[in-house]
């Protein structure tokens, strides 16, 4: 079988810097959780854990030249939970407290 | 790195594929969309965690202190470096090398269990202080009145990915007995990309919950 000259193989230097990026990206989480930037502070962890993610979908799971559906199934879950959580604070921040007078 | 010429591909694509690469894509097109509930069902408790959170701040502050970070970012660094060698495993089969295959796959299965070793040893701690889930917490030197909230979360989130670590190392001992055997070649390495996926995806979720969990 000679088709399957679509598995390229990717450089294991490839792999090793992203490996390094990430344990740098984790130490940064680290330290930027020692400083105290208010209402930031999520936003800010939620942000480097979303750069390493990226890394490891982009090259450890190979979707920077894996097939276009594949990046639907993961684009289609994050869609999803982001109504999911869109919707779900849309519930939380407009409730008003109610006072039962009985 | 050094190639096996020894190798040869033994495996048959099954008689409803055109070819091995048709076989292939379809395997992980069914793997990816695996993962696609799997980023839902995670996906689902996260958002109630960031929403309660966002409710009860207090509660969830006064939680966190009964984690180490240190040892959340151990587990962190654990992870990631066996997500290097589980791709640097499917590197070796992709190349026709088994042997540094197997040692690959046997190097991420000792770092799942090292991780799996420091949560049982966090677990083990809180249980002691009677930290436990739900309605058998039974510790009573919090302020908060209901940081048994803060603890039915912690243990739903990190148990429920401590049992997605534990199914990732059964399954990457099935692909390292299957790599022993010399199943796998550049030609034929589906069940070990696969399992290297959710391994990948296990790790993702890590990524996600040592901040939440142990730093904000």
């Amino acid at each position: 079988m000679s088709e399957s000259h679509e598995h390229q193989v990717i450089p294991a230097k490839t792999y090793f810097n992203v490996l390094l990026t990430l344990l740098v990206l984790t130490i940064l989480t680290v330290v930027a959780a020692q400083f105290d930037f208010g209402a930031a502070n999520t936003i800010i962890a939620l942000f480097i854990a979303t750069i390493k993610a990226a890394f490891v979908f982009a090259v450890f799971m190979n979707l920077r030249n894996d097939s276009k559906l594949h990046w639907m199934c993961l684009g289609s879950a994050v869609f999803f939970l982001l109504l999911l959580y869109g919707l779900a604070a849309i519930d939380i921040i407009t409730r008003v407290e109610h006072v039962n007078t009985l | 790195m050094s190639t096996d010429s020894k190798v040869v591909n033994t495996h048959k694509h099954a008689h409803h594929f055109k070819d091995g690469q048709h076989e292939f894509q379809s395997s992980m097109l069914g793997v990816w969309l695996f993962l696609a509930t799997e980023i839902l069902m995670f996906g689902g408790l996260i958002v109630a965690y960031i929403i309660y959170n966002s409710m009860y701040p207090e509660v969830f502050a006064e939680g966190a202190k009964f984690l180490d970070w240190r040892l959340g970012a151990t587990n962190t660094i654990v992870l990631l470096l066996s997500s290097w060698t589980m791709v640097m495993g499917v590197r070796s089969a992709q190349t026709n090398n088994n042997k540094l295959c197997v040692k690959y796959l046997l190097a991420t299965i000792v770092f799942g269990a090292i991780f799996m070793g420091i949560k049982y040893y966090e677990y083990t701690h809180k249980f002691h202080l009677g930290l436990y889930p739900g309605e058998l917490f039974s510790f009573t030197g919090g302020e908060a009145s209901n940081l048994a909230l803060y603890f039915s979360f912690y243990f739903c989130l990190t148990g429920m990915h401590g049992l997605h670590v534990i199914i990732g190392i059964l399954l990457i001992i099935w692909v390292l007995l299957r790599a022993k055997k010399n199943e796998f070649n550049s030609e034929y390495y589906t069940p070990v990309e696969g399992v290297g996926l959710f391994w990948h995806l296990v790790d993702v979720i890590w990524i996600y919950l040592f901040p939440m969990l142990y730093l904000i």
